[in-house]
């Protein structure tokens, strides 16, 4: 419970976490519903349980619609990845209990970055083994392994992150191959806790999705989908705080 | 009852599959009655699967080599049918008669010594070999899978007033033939799991061969299938055998197609008259031969597959009633609609096709309602695209919607311009419900069981269909509201099939205006009594906002317009503001309508508001508020609300 103590003493991450997540989604939708307003012209349609049909008749008749639908929601939410990439130093900063977030945003972006991309390759490689070995099993075992296998690998990124921020050499590929190694090899608590917390976030994310794709606009089924999304961040924060103890327990 | 005069051409045919070198090698008899009023010199006769002996046939020249997007790609296969022998049976010997291939080798030509006169019968046998083509459309192999359909030659249709109907094969073509008895031995390797049209009487194994006997009663085509791989499944409705034929690993979609049969032919029954055989075939080709599906012959059709799709996500996430189970509803659907009203597809498809269309849709509605939570063919995250929204949306959209008139011969389609499947199936199915709407549900059956009464057996027209209309209710029926009254308004059934069948235009109406006016009243100068003008002096409220003016000070005005060019009666819904509304019909003659409540604040109006014009591909311009900020703007709302969901799953699915 460390890990959520750290978050605990840093509301103002969470608050920037969240504000990440949800403001994507606002954005998008703002953007989607003028856009649709606008090619709807003066015209509106009756609440006659044909809006599937209306919003395909619409899209068929304005594509724009369409890119306006889906390329804010992509957008919004992959400068948001990135945003929390960026920002990785800060975060792990403040949940290590230091100051200074800025300058530790820009002390680590550039190792961050680059071992990013040393862990993408190693991801890719790790997953494809394991899809490969997993594929002939039935498959929900399939699902399921690919699924723990995926945390891991979101586990050893954080992991990565974490010792990118501090460590002598930052820049060398076998920073991101011994957190690999280490969180594969060392299968205890933190590695649990952290996949359990990555498919417990991937789980809010496709609730959320569903509840707003699935909802009918009403007040409740909007707070859901934004209470879903916040959980969601949420998660992801504490799964990123699970790396931070891992690598420096609390005392 | 069946009516026996309508036997007109009766066949048997002994006919020996060879797996190995993909031929059918057969005798025939068929014995023909000329029962017109006309003594005949010659005989045509159909060799459709000529149509895949080479590539400047008239099927691969209009076709482009391939088939509802399906072409034989590299596995290209030639498929032909020979005459070898030709003979004129008079009971104890045969004459050689001589024949030949018309230009197109879909068409050829036999000549009789003697006329054939009127009400006589004739006996010709022949011999024939069918090379198989590798299946892309409808008919062929697939490695060891077989699809024996249109293989052997087929006498045309003599008609009293039109003569000889032998049509050249094209790609949009289908066929057209009289009813008879077929009496087929079919010579298969043993471990064949055999389908066909008709009963099997009798079945024998001799080493590795077996031979089936099979017999059809009053139907004008025979067709067959022959694969090892497949797995029987068995069911029945009413007495009537249900038999499907699939591939071992798809025996789990066959309760689905039961299903969907059992639903057609509920409502078929019901709204058509009694199935008239005692079995159905359902064959499921296997992958790899999908070239094959989609294809009905009397008693057998061919179906697709259903998609994969988990139970879960069916639930939740997306399920759909088209692919598969529609496919069953329509094949099966063509038992009524050519099987039984055997209409000329060459000359008029769509009194078969698009009627057939027209009638699964109503298969579907008396399964799962009008309205109702049931009634989807789509259901996307529990959103649901209702029938009446299927039947709109595949006409097509705006800018891009089919051209080309309805009642024309298949070959007269276009295939580079596209539409044949637009026109035939979508808008015929489109026109009729939406002739159904207008006339109501009691009146449309009425005179649909009349066609089908008159049809039955026979080989009904649009005009046959057009007269049932007419005959039953009346040249000019009363338009009905949705709730079944009469609306003040008669529709000309005449003008509505007219601009049908032969127009290309659609219903399209808008509303141009919706809006609240002050009410004019009578300020001004006007003479008095005598002959001197006099000043009424203007209102106290003359410069008073709209808005702030009381109701009765007001005068709502609606104003619609008819963009497209097809003339129907449209009902239009106006609300207003004190929460009233009333109903207006609209005779939909005029280009514009123009409507005034004085007295009235309107609130929004709306054009159809029932969804009775399915005929209507564009509805977006239907319902107008009289303030944009009274307006609900629910579809906008919707695709928000989508935005902001695909937002939070790639935020929160994919942020590190």
């Amino acid at each position: 419970m460390n890990a959520l103590r750290r978050i605990v003493r840093a509301p103002d991450l969470v608050a920037l976490v969240l504000v990440a997540g949800l403001a994507p989604g606002l954005l998008a939708r703002q953007v989607a519903t003028m856009s649709a307003r606008a090619a709807m012209g003066p015209f509106d349609v009756l609440r006659d349980g044909h809006d599937l049909a209306y919003l395909v008749e619409l899209l068929a008749a304005h594509p724009s619609v369409g890119l306006a639908i889906a390329g804010p929601a992509a957008a919004g939410g992959l400068l948001a990845a990135l945003a929390m990439l960026v920002l990785t130093g800060g975060l792990v900063a403040r949940l290590e209990g230091r100051g200074g977030f800025g300058g530790a945003v820009t002390g680590a972006l550039a190792p961050v970055l680059v071992q990013s991309l040393y862990h993408a390759v190693l991801r890719v490689v790790f997953l494809g083994l394991v899809f490969l070995a997993a594929g002939p099993a039935p498959a929900w075992i399939s699902a399921a392994s690919l699924a723990v296998a995926y945390g891991l690998c979101v586990h050893a990124f954080d992991v990565t992150r974490v010792r990118a921020c501090r460590a002598a050499d930052r820049y060398h590929p076998r920073l991101a191959f011994r957190a690999f190694m280490d969180v594969l090899s060392r299968r205890g608590l933190f590695s649990a806790g952290a996949v359990a917390l990555v498919l417990l976030g991937g789980a809010a994310a496709l609730a959320g999705a569903f509840a707003g794709l699935s909802g009918d606009g009403s007040a409740a089924s909007t707070a859901a989908v934004r209470m879903l999304a916040g959980t969601g961040m949420f998660l992801g924060l504490w799964r990123l705080s699970v790396a931070v103890e891992r690598e420096q327990p609390l005392r | 009852m069946v009516p026996l005069e309508r036997k007109v051409a009766s066949y048997w045919i002994e006919a020996k599959l060879d797996p190995e070198t993909k031929t059918v090698l057969a005798g025939a008899t068929l014995r023909w009655k000329n029962t017109t009023g006309r003594a005949v010199q010659a005989l045509p006769f159909h060799l459709y699967m000529n149509a895949f002996r080479a590539e400047d046939t008239a099927w691969m020249r209009s076709s482009g080599g391939s088939h509802r997007g399906i072409g034989p790609g590299d596995e290209l296969d030639w498929g032909y049918v020979d005459v070898r022998t030709m003979e004129l049976w008079d009971g104890e010997a045969g004459r050689p008669l001589t024949y030949r291939e018309d230009t197109d080798p879909t068409l050829l030509l036999v000549s009789l010594p003697s006329p054939v006169e009127p009400g006589r019968t004739i006996e010709l046998r022949y011999t024939f070999e069918t090379k198989l083509p590798r299946v892309f459309a409808r008919t062929g192999y697939a490695d060891d899978f077989f699809m024996v359909a249109q293989w052997f030659p087929k006498i045309a249709v003599l008609e009293e007033a039109g003569g000889w109907k032998a049509h050249v094969f094209t790609v949009h073509d289908e066929f057209y033939a009289d009813f008879g008895d077929y009496e087929v031995t079919l010579d298969v390797p043993a471990e064949m799991v055999v389908g066909h049209t008709g009963v099997r009487v009798a079945e024998s194994t001799d080493g590795e061969r077996k031979r089936l006997s099979v017999r059809a009663s009053m139907v004008h085509d025979f067709a067959w299938t022959a694969y090892a791989d497949f797995a029987e499944h068995e069911g029945s409705y009413e007495g009537i055998r249900i038999r499907q034929l699939l591939p071992k690993d798809r025996l789990e979609e066959a309760p689905a197609h039961l299903e969907a049969q059992i639903l057609a032919l509920r409502s078929f029954e019901d709204r058509y008259g009694p199935y008239p055989w005692s079995t159905i075939t359902i064959v499921h080709p296997p992958p790899g031969a999908q070239g094959a599906g989609g294809m009905e012959y009397p008693t057998l059709y061919t179906t697709s597959s259903r998609p994969q799709i988990p139970a879960l996500v069916r639930r939740f996430v997306l399920d759909e009633r088209v692919a598969g189970t529609f496919t069953t509803v329509h094949e099966f659907g063509h038992q009524y609609f050519q099987g039984l009203f055997a209409s000329n597809e060459h000359e008029q498809a769509w009194v078969d096709e698009g009627l057939n269309t027209m009638a699964d849709l109503l298969a579907y509605e008396d399964a799962y309602g009008r309205g109702t939570e049931d009634d989807w063919i789509v259901r996307l995250f529990g959103h649901r695209l209702p029938i009446d929204a299927f039947v709109r949306l595949s006409l097509g959209r705006r800018g891009d919607l089919p051209v080309s008139p309805l009642d024309q011969p298949a070959s007269f389609f276009s295939a580079d311009v596209g539409d044949y499947g637009a026109v035939t199936y979508s808008k015929t199915s489109a026109a009729m419900l939406t002739l159904r709407r207008l006339v109501g549900d009691g009146a449309f059956r009425r005179a649909m069981a009349a066609y089908a009464e008159r049809a039955r057996f026979a080989h009904p027209t649009g005009d046959d269909l057009e007269r049932a209309f007419v005959d039953t209710l009346g040249a000019h029926p009363p338009v009905r509201n949705a709730d079944g009254s009469e609306a003040p308004l008669r529709l000309d059934l005449a003008d509505f099939f007219d601009q049908m069948r032969y127009g290309s235009g659609f219903p399209d109406f808008r509303l141009r205006r919706v809006e609240n006016r002050r009410r004019m009243g009578e300020a001004g100068y006007h003479r008095d009594e005598s002959g001197a003008l006099e000043e009424t002096p203007l209102p106290d409220d003359f410069d008073t906002a709209v808005f702030d003016l009381p109701d009765e000070r007001v005068e709502g005005v609606v104003v619609m317009t008819r963009p497209g060019s097809f003339r129907l009666p449209v009902p239009i819904l106006v609300a207003f503001a004190d929460d009233s509304a009333t109903t207006v019909w609209w005779d939909g003659r005029d280009r514009s309508k123009v409507l005034r409540f004085p007295g009235k604040r309107v609130r929004y109006a709306a054009i159809d508001p029932d969804h009775a014009i399915l005929l209507e591909p564009n509805r977006l311009d239907n319902t107008r508020y009289a303030r944009r900020d009274d307006a609900p703007q629910a579809i906008p709302a919707f695709a928000g609300r989508i935005a902001e969901a695909l937002a939070v799953l790639v935020t929160v699915g994919v942020a590190p």
